[in-house]
């Protein structure tokens, strides 16, 4: 099914939830979650208690806003952006939290959850890596990157979205989130460049 | 456009895409869709209250109902009654009494 079709039905799902149709929200529901959990999951570095209720967090909000919704952009590009206001906040206090206790963070991403000492670097990218270990790294590399590369990287590599709805999704222009793909894109090459044969 | 076009134009590059490819897509709970549904409900049943009327309406209500009340109460413990207005009523009422007992001939 084309993406506009599929928009269609979003749309026509998010008139009836905004007449309080539980059936509609049920469906809008199944039909997102696993893009919406993903990418906070992606996002706060793990699908926990955290994740998931941030991503219902996410779909009240989609609920308590349907009857005023006007379909002025794509419902998936309105849900990305509900999700990256959420997920940046939700960053945001958990970094002041974390140094308030006095845990070290990580200057540029904020974050603490995947920058354990040693990180990427640590380990010697010469050694065999099963499949899962390699999937680790990679995800731990991601999680070091800052969180709009982080964002932008999972929203063009995970969700496929075009450069127009991300740019609209990060409030930014499209020349922006190409550099930031691009700086992404230098950091994990870095990152992995060791890892590289591993997973050939 | 799907990952392997994304590939053939190089926008991460071959390996970076290859070990992207490696990742699998972090689902959502099977429960998921059915305790978002349930936290909506409880939210809702917060928001609209009791009676089928907004909490609060409700609460607001019951703020001015307790305020009139008090407000009605303090003004009956301020009502000063004057010596005379209490000698005036004494004496209306002995008159009263005069003027009935003449009526009955006593």
């Amino acid at each position: 099914m084309s993406e506009d079709a599929e928009n269609r039905i979003d749309v026509a799902l998010m008139a009836r939830i905004g007449a309080e149709d539980e059936d509609a929200f049920r469906e809008l529901i199944e039909r997102h979650q696993d893009r919406v959990f993903g990418t906070v999951a992606r996002m706060i570095g793990g699908a926990g208690p955290d994740a998931e209720d941030l991503a219902q967090q996410i779909f009240l909000r989609v609920w308590r806003a349907a009857p005023k919704w006007q379909p002025t952009a794509k419902v998936t590009t309105w849900m990305m952006t509900i999700t990256r206001n959420l997920v940046f906040s939700f960053s945001e206090s958990r970094a002041r939290r974390k140094e308030e206790s006095g845990e070290s963070i990580d200057p540029e991403t904020g974050e603490t959850f995947l920058t354990a000492k040693g990180g990427v670097t640590k380990r010697n990218p010469q050694e065999e890596l099963s499949g899962k270990e390699l999937v680790r790294e990679v995800e731990r590399a991601c999680a070091q990157l800052p969180k709009n590369q982080r964002m932008v990287v999972h929203l063009r590599q995970q969700e496929e979205m075009e450069y127009e709805e991300i740019a609209k999704v990060m409030g930014m222009s499209v020349l922006a989130v190409k550099s930031l793909i691009f700086r992404a894109r230098e950091t994990l090459k870095i990152k992995l460049s060791g890892y590289f044969r591993a997973s050939n | 456009m799907n990952r392997q076009e994304k590939s053939q134009d190089g926008e991460f590059g071959p390996e970076l895409e290859d070990l992207f490819g490696r990742m699998p897509r972090v689902k959502a709970p099977a429960w998921f869709a059915a305790k978002t549904l349930a936290r909506m409900r409880s939210e809702r049943e917060k928001v609209r209250g009791w009676f089928g009327l907004p909490r609060w309406a409700v609460l607001g209500a019951g703020v001015a109902v307790l305020a009139v009340g008090l407000l009605r109460w303090e003004s009956q413990q301020n009502v000063k009654v004057s010596d005379a207005e209490v000698f005036a009523a004494l004496d209306a009422l002995v008159e009263d009494e005069k003027e009935s007992r003449w009526w009955a001939g006593l």
